[in-house]
């Protein structure tokens, strides 16, 4: 057969990978919204629909399960195509969206505005002992050092030319020096505000309204929109950046630019939900396996697997020892470490 | 004339990597560029293309000025196979489509496909077009990067080291190759090549370069017991074996 017909079928083929993930994600949202610990059902939802008003059951439907859904969707993509894409620019298979430092420097945010500014308190008779009584302050502090984390490692990378070893690098170096610097302010802090300060840092889908939803979706769908227009020159520099180069790509431009879109899209997500660790690492993990490290493919397919993934581990969160609502962080955390070690003796059999 | 590089200089935390560096190369000709190891030779390549920006002289191509030229613009003209390359895992076909990113917009057109496909059936790669690039042999994988130069229908060919990690067959293919390419399309190649006598079998002109600096240029006669001396530090006989030049060391 001619090779180019052959070629076309086989792209062909990669484009069904991401209609199964579509549906796989529309499946496990109609499951999830029917799980929890409460009452409310997909009856419930097919009588909303006919017109039966069950107002306890709608109220957890749509108030509580539904945004915490399109929470995952969207945060699971936001982490996921922005490890996708650090990945590719640093070509290194640990790169995640963490890896300039920015969830460290979240969490120091966080925790400079729970305890310097006395955002956070503690409740002793509802079963969530630690509450955090002003979150607008604490998201905003923790996206402004997240942006802040960014700009400081760029400044250091671009001193390099944005060589793929300084930006690890700075990116470590932060990280560190952020996460000392919580340290310190959690030692002189009272325990109550150590203690809020610490369950932020739990990854927790439950802290979303629509209202977050869709300012995380802008973000995401911004740096989306430009990944996505320039796979073709991602692809180029997984050849190398001098092939790159030859082939007209500006390469310090677009590492420029997709680190700035990496960390907005993955700042903004973790400032409202805390940090959610190994969805941005694993998610463009398995679909490389599965599509190949062609971004035209990895780039749509792993921004749905990492909401499939996140949608599903929430879920679990949600069920697994209801009515006790796990961090999400937590069950990505355990079902993510195995799974990556798995991949990665695979990946050594196959070497 | 197609391509005039005209004193070229580079250099590298102050320490020179390329001295004035000056030549000209005709449509359809093959340079080999000789010299040893970090005499500036693949930093000349990488000079020629803009990958590295140089610090003074000109690269003119069809009288128009690369350095002046957007880097895609460039790629048009030039195409580049690095000494090393990483091994991702890609399609043979994808990989060689990559090379034609300077035209692509949005998406491959059925005319970016059919390039591919032409370049795929000269090289003999058709078999392979659907295979991961990190499945094939030496000798393959460097006809694939050759492809993805190709693909960029460029008017010079850069190549560093093309050969090095080629068994013997493999070597005169790819060259054989090559040569025949520039021939039938035109296209002037600049190629960095550490066998003297492949180069010999290979190339119209030679450029030997030592210490940063063009030591000679010029056609078979500049490989001399003397040059050979001279840049390398390597005794050598230069001997004519029905009626081709041969390098003995000795």
């Amino acid at each position: 057969m001619q090779a180019d017909i052959m070629y076309k079928r086989y792209v062909g083929r990669k484009k069904y990978v991401f209609i199964a993930l579509l549906l796989i994600l529309f499946i496990l949202s109609f499951v999830a919204l029917n799980l929890g610990a409460s009452r409310a059902t997909l009856i419930n939802l097919i009588g909303f629909f006919r017109g039966i008003d069950d107002q306890d059951a709608n109220l957890i439907l749509w108030r509580i399960r539904l945004p915490r859904i399109l929470a995952a969707i969207v945060a699971g993509a936001a982490l996921s195509i922005s490890g996708c894409i650090m990945q590719n620019n640093l070509k290194n298979p640990l790169a995640s969206p963490f890896t300039l430092g920015i969830s460290n420097a979240a969490a120091f945010g966080a925790n400079v505005a729970i305890i310097l500014l006395d955002a956070g308190s503690t409740q002793s008779s509802t079963k969530d002992a630690v509450i955090i009584n002003n979150p607008y302050i604490v998201n905003i502090c923790a996206f402004v050092f997240s942006i802040f984390a960014t700009f400081i490692v760029i400044k250091l990378a671009k001193l390099k030319f944005f060589s793929k070893e300084a930006i690890v690098l700075s990116g470590v170096a932060l990280g560190s020096l952020f996460t000392a610097a919580t340290t310190l302010i959690q030692y002189f802090a009272q325990d109550y505000q150590v203690a809020a300060a610490v369950f932020w840092t739990f990854g927790d889908l439950g802290r979303v309204s629509y209202k977050e939803v869709l300012i995380m979706a802008t973000a995401t769908l911004i740096s989306y929109v430009y990944f996505y227009l320039h796979r073709w020159d991602y692809n180029t520099l997984e050849a190398s950046d001098d092939v790159a180069k030859s082939l007209g790509v500006d390469v310090e431009k677009l590492r420029l630019r997709s680190l700035l879109l990496v960390s907005f899209a993955t700042a903004t997500a973790v400032s409202f939900i805390g940090v959610i660790g190994f969805i941005g690492l694993i998610a463009p993990h398995i679909m490389r396996r599965i599509v190949g490290s062609d971004l035209r493919f990895l780039i749509p397919t792993s921004t749905i697997l990492g909401s499939v993934l996140l949608l599903l581990s929430d879920t679990i969160a949600r069920t697994i020892i209801s009515p006790i609502v796990l961090p999400v962080g937590v069950i990505t955390s355990f079902l993510g470490a195995p799974l990556f070690l798995y991949l990665l003796i695979k990946e050594e059999d196959r070497g | 004339m197609i391509l005039r590089v005209d004193s070229l200089c580079f250099s590298y935390n102050s320490k020179m990597v390329l001295d004035k560096v000056s030549f000209t190369i005709d449509r359809g000709e093959c340079v080999a560029v000789l010299g040893v190891n970090g005499a500036g030779k693949s930093t000349l390549l990488k000079c020629i293309n803009k990958i590295l920006m140089p610090d003074g002289g000109c690269v003119y191509i069809e009288d128009k000025v690369v350095s002046k030229m957007p880097q895609i613009e460039i790629a048009k003209d030039i195409g580049y196979v690095p000494q090393r390359t990483n091994v991702s895992r890609m399609t043979v076909f994808d990989a060689v489509l990559l090379g034609r990113k300077p035209y692509i917009r949005l998406d491959a057109t059925d005319k970016d496909i059919d390039i591919v496909k032409d370049i795929l059936k000269h090289l003999s790669l058709e078999k392979y077009s659907l295979k991961y690039i990190d499945e094939l042999s030496g000798g393959e994988f460097q006809k694939v990067l050759i492809a993805r130069a190709l693909a960029q229908q460029p008017k010079v060919l850069l190549l560093d080291e093309p050969t090095s990690s080629l068994d013997l067959k493999n070597q005169i293919e790819v060259l054989d190759f090559i040569k025949k390419i520039a021939r039938e399309r035109g296209i002037s190649v600049v190629v960095i090549i550490h066998d003297l006598n492949l180069a010999l079998r290979f190339a119209d002109k030679f450029i030997m370069m030592k210490d940063s600096k063009i030591y000679s240029a010029g056609g078979q006669e500049v490989i001399t017991e003397e040059a050979i001396r001279d840049v390398y530090s390597v005794d050598v006989k230069v001997e004519n074996i029905r009626n081709k030049k041969i390098v003995i060391p000795v």
